[in-house]
């Protein structure tokens, strides 16, 4: 079993949705493809690298078509950085009603708080991956932000020393670092 | 091209939910790991969903018939695409994995398959949404970039130029 490959740990949390709560789901999920307010405290947060939810109402079954499910199914993956409960409880301690939303309807989903159960009602639904992998390992979601936005900076660098007389070079790397200087 | 989620899932054939789980314990990790040679992957991963109580391991996923295989990544170019990448760098070890699972096509055809059991999200989220060869040459450059604000403190202007010459290479 391999959840973690460096700093990225893999989530795959798979649970029964309670009645009305495909319903819940359709409107939460629309809400959230079209109002970014709804996700800004995941990217604000940023250890999330991706993530996504998915509904399953038919399995593959076995004689190679579909079987509908008697109640739908909720399967959330996710990568991340840290491990799994202390991921569920900083959400729940920074945006307890998003994850009320969230959870609230799938089948056993004892609230956010008290932590004990959360954690335990996690853990029972989390499924370990058999294989696992991540092509930046080393890097934590915030790292990739940080380079990113370097990036974008020494573009703005790289123009700017373009054909400038090496007396001007210093200046403008003492510019860059400034600029940077809280990514760097 | 924005970066999508890719999740096929596949229903294992009766009694080989561990000899799959054998074959997939088994794939080299790291950077010899299958998905580390297919282009495009940012991350991505194989989960055994089993459905069997068992007294220490309880699992109680709403009315799940039997064992599923869950293959799912982030990518960023066309599934299509991504997944004959995948076929061709697992090799034989594509029988070996999804011949565990019902209905898998030997030979042709395994692209169409794989594409008819995907599962669309619902909803799909990313902190930084840019393509993998793009993380990553900002991975290196940042690293370049911080260590030569740590030396550039004892260059000469000349130096300087000289040093970010070399960073900047592509």
């Amino acid at each position: 079993m391999s959840d973690s490959a460096g700093q990225a740990t893999a989530v795959s949390i798979v649970v029964g949705i309670r009645r009305l709560g495909r319903s819940w789901y359709r409107l939460l999920f629309f809400l959230a493809r079209h109002v970014r307010y709804i996700t800004a405290p995941m990217r604000r947060q940023a250890f999330i690298h991706f993530c996504h939810w998915m509904v399953l109402t038919d399995v593959p079954n076995e004689d190679g078509g579909r079987s509908r499910l008697p109640r739908p199914v909720l399967w959330f993956e996710s990568n991340y950085d840290g491990d799994v409960t202390r991921y569920m409880d900083t959400f729940a301690r920074t945006i307890p009603w998003r994850m009320r939303a969230a959870w609230m309807p799938t089948r056993g989903f004892p609230d956010v708080f008290p932590s004990g159960p959360f954690h335990e009602w996690t853990v029972d639904n989390a499924f370990e991956a058999s294989h696992y992998w991540v092509a930046y390992p080393s890097a934590t979601t915030k790292d990739v932000g940080r380079a990113l936005r370097v990036r974008g900076e020494v573009d703005v660098l790289r123009r700017a020393i373009a054909g400038a007389p090496p007396e001007s070079v210093a200046e403008h790397w003492t510019a860059f670092l400034a600029r940077t200087q809280r990514d760097l | 091209m924005n970066c999508i989620q890719l999740s096929i899932l596949t229903a294992v054939l009766d009694g080989h939910r561990d000899a799959l789980r054998t074959v997939l314990a088994g794939l080299p990790t790291e950077h010899a790991s299958p998905f580390a040679r297919v282009a495009g992957t940012h991350n991505g991963r194989w989960v055994v969903l089993d459905t069997a109580a068992s007294p220490d391991a309880p699992r109680r996923v709403g009315g799940v018939p039997r064992p599923m295989l869950m293959c799912s990544a982030v990518i960023d170019r066309s599934a299509d695409d991504w997944l004959a990448n995948l076929l061709e760098e697992l090799g034989g070890d594509a029988d070996r994995i999804w011949g565990h699972c019902v209905g898998w096509p030997v030979g042709a055809n395994r692209v169409s398959f794989l594409l008819e059991h995907r599962v669309q999200p619902s909803l799909a989220f990313a902190t930084w949404n840019a393509p993998v060869d793009e993380v990553r040459e900002a991975l290196a450059l940042h690293a370049r970039m911080s260590a030569l604000a740590v030396r550039s403190r004892a260059m000469t202007a000349a130096q300087l130029h000289a040093a970010l010459d070399k960073a900047l290479a592509p």
